[in-house]
């Protein structure tokens, strides 16, 4: 199934939770108009407030040495949009010059273990996945979840890591910090990079990269988190339309999970897992899908009727395929009549193949239905049963497609 | 034979006053399967198709002490403590229908079983079944005869929908199954593919075995590992999805601490490499697993 149960935080907010479980950080300040920013202390470092990594190469990151860069650093950052994620704010912080060296601090889930694990390396202040490249670089410690992160298994790591003396008491209340903030906020991932210490032997949090386990969210009602775009890219006005679908009516659902995408064949799939292995089939086939949607939990059929009119909405389809496995539940015979309605309501009339597999609560009806429409309205419908497995119609829909742009 | 569930199986479903529960009651009663208690807190003295329902798992095992099999359909706010429950009692599988658990519950529930040596398939599991001896959960739906038969195919899926799918698609040229388990698509689950392909390797009647697996986590990977340690020698075919997902922006894994821990996996194609490298087929579609099976088997 896809996905959409992370929530990451910026790295504003991810600092909060650092400084409320004692871990030491900079003194930052954040500002979503260049107006806001007064007084500063410098050199400062100006960084953009973003999902995705990897900010330095996109020049989101910049040392500034008067406010007068700052300010211009700021104006430029703000309102950028990069990935299609736009910057609604920047965070300013002391520059360190005293920087003696830069670790890699890390929690997260782990699947080998089935477990979550701690990660310690003394190359820090790197891209991730450069630190990944060097395995022995790297130390991991599996944690027993029902024990907790002990702080002699702290030390064991960090010694392990190569660290000793009086960085050994630091790091370890660091660790410890980070477990709390894991544990507590129900993180799927809690990671410093760098952490940063000074000629003065202190460390500092210079970043934080948290990501929240959503499905928690029943433990964390209070969490004042504003709600954030899961795409990476701002939602389109058809997905948004499609939002709206079980946002009025709960029912079912159908239009939660909407994608737009390039191609030319609309897609109309029901079922989590299933519906993605048919988008997989339709792929492997040279099938380019026009958009990905996916209803189940037998959504009404006027819910089916909107979702259906946005998919058939798009311009340029040469085909559309309603899929899905045998429903368990899921009135066929409602969902394929909504599916019918919005048809009709396409301007003009789609001449295009309609593929539809489906099986489940009143296939048989629904299909009888079908012919009749057909026979009447003229839909070039090809109707597949359950005797038909869902992801060979994928080839007959593509051929069709083929067939249909040919005479186009 | 079979694997986890079969005519001896005797189910307590824990959430059996629920929608879910009420529906996986009647669903496995109809099968046949030996469904002998419910629990729902606060519901105590109830009936549900004529199976008493009791407030806690501690009077249920009380009355049926040969209860040996937990069906756990509770909302996710509740699923860590029904799961912490029955590992308590000793109930030794615990089948979780439960979706949208959170990972910390998932690995403290796993670890707490572990711990006393019980198995959890799931959460997100959409059931077990042993086709003509019984079925555990919403595998197969009401009519499991419709997609699943008696034979000596082993199924493990990661998606519900696809455990049922692909022994149609099996079914449809001649080939049965021995015991077919939806795993749960989890990034943390009870049993994994190497978990059971453990278990399918003992078991005579199994001669093959057929994987739905996704993009994402480790567990395609580790099963490859434990094929190609010899620790399970029957032939294997698989489907991975993926190929789409992956081309969605959300569709790439954690990154970060993930790029770490998964480098070199995780991935479709890190997944069918190392499956492949183990010997086991890949299907391009799951219409071509019956005929990947049937070459391998002679």
């Amino acid at each position: 199934m896809l996905k959409f149960s992370l929530m990451r935080l910026y790295e504003y907010e991810g600092l909060k939770l650092f400084r409320e479980s004692q871990i030491q950080t900079l003194d930052t300040i954040v500002v979503s108009s260049a107006d806001e920013i007064k007084d500063v202390e410098l050199p400062a470092i100006v960084k953009a407030q973003v999902l995705s990594g990897g900010r330095g190469k996109k020049g989101l990151v910049k040392p500034c040495k008067d406010l007068e860069e700052v300010k211009k650093a700021a104006k430029e950052m703000l309102g950028k949009e990069v990935g299609g994620e736009q910057v609604e704010k920047v965070l300013i912080e002391p520059y360190l010059i005293d920087k003696n060296a830069e670790y890699y601090l890390g929690i997260t889930y782990d699947t080998v273990n089935r477990s979550p694990v701690v990660l310690v390396s003394k190359k820090g202040g790197i891209e991730v996945e450069e630190i990944a490249k060097e395995k022995e670089a790297i130390k991991t410690l599996p944690i027993n979840p029902i024990i907790g992160l002990q702080p002699w298994q702290a030390r064991q790591i960090l010694s392990q890591a190569g660290f000793s003396g009086i960085h050994f008491l630091s790091l370890t209340k660091i660790l410890l910090g980070m477990w709390d903030v894991f544990t507590r906020y129900d993180a799927r991932l809690v990671e410093i990079n760098p952490l940063i210490e000074t000629e003065s032997e202190e460390f500092i949090a210079a970043d934080a990269k948290i990501i929240l386990d959503d499905e928690a969210d029943f433990r964390h009602s209070n969490l004042e988190f504003p709600p954030r775009d899961v795409m990476g890219r701002k939602p389109t006005e058809s997905e948004l339309a499609a939002k709206e679908i079980d946002t009025n009516d709960h029912r079912g659902s159908a239009g939660s999970t909407y994608i737009e995408l390039d191609g030319d064949i609309a897609v109309i799939a029901a079922g989590g897992g299933g519906s993605l292995v048919n988008m997989d089939a339709l792929m492997a086939l040279g099938g380019k899908p026009a958009n990905y949607t996916e209803h189940s939990g037998n959504p009404p059929k006027e819910k089916l009727e909107k979702l259906s009119k946005i998919v058939l909405s798009k311009k340029g389809l040469s085909g559309v395929w309603f899929v899905g496995a045998t429903a368990n539940f899921t009135d066929i015979y409602e969902t394929l009549a909504g599916f019918v309605q919005a048809l009709r309501s396409i301007k003009p009339k789609p001449r295009y193949p309609i593929v539809i597999r489906r099986g489940g609560p009143r296939y048989e009806e629904a299909f009888k239905m079908l012919g009749e429409v057909k026979k009447k309205e003229g839909f070039d419908f090809h109707v597949f049963g359950p005797e038909t497995p869902m992801t060979s119609t994928a080839k007959t829909m593509v051929d069709l497609a083929n067939k249909f742009k040919g005479k186009r | 034979m079979s694997i986890l569930v079969d005519k001896n199986t005797k189910v307590l479903v824990q959430g059996a006053t629920g929608k879910e529960g009420q529906r996986g009651i009647t669903q496995m009663i109809n099968y046949g399967t030996k469904v002998l208690a419910g629990v729902t807190p606060g519901k105590g003295g109830q009936k549900v198709e004529g199976i008493p329902v009791f407030d806690t798992v501690k009077e249920a095992v009380d009355k049926f002490p040969e209860i040996n099999t937990s069906f756990i359909c509770v909302p996710k706010m509740a699923a860590k403590d029904a799961i912490l429950e029955a590992i308590y009692y000793d109930i030794p599988l615990i089948n979780v229908l439960t979706e949208h658990l959170p990972i910390s519950d998932a690995a403290y529930t796993v670890a707490s079983a572990k711990e006393k040596n019980i198995r959890i398939v799931g959460p997100s599991s959409i059931g077990i079944i042993s086709p003509g001896k019984a079925k555990l959960g919403s595998i197969g739906g009401s009519e499991p005869n419709f997609s699943f038969t008696i034979g000596d195919v082993g199924v493990i899926s990661k998606s519900g929908g696809m455990a049922s799918e692909i022994s149609f698609i099996l079914k449809k040229e001649g080939l049965g199954q021995s015991t077919a388990i939806g795993v749960g698509g989890d990034m943390i689950v009870g049993s994994t593919f190497a978990d059971l392909l453990e278990i399918f390797e003992k078991d005579e009647e199994t001669k093959a075995v057929v994987l739905f697996g996704e993009h994402g986590g480790t567990y395609e990977e580790e099963a490859a590992e434990f094929i190609k340690a010899k620790k399970f020698t029957k032939p294997v075919a698989a489907f991975i999805s993926g190929l789409f997902a992956e081309m969605l922006p959300h569709g790439q894994s954690l990154g970060h601490a993930g790029a770490i821990i998964e480098a070199g996996k995780g991935h479709r194609d890190d997944k069918v490499r190392a499956l492949e490298s183990a010997g086991v087929a890949i299907a391009e579609i799951p219409d071509d697993l019956p005929k990947l099976i049937k070459k391998m088997v002679k």
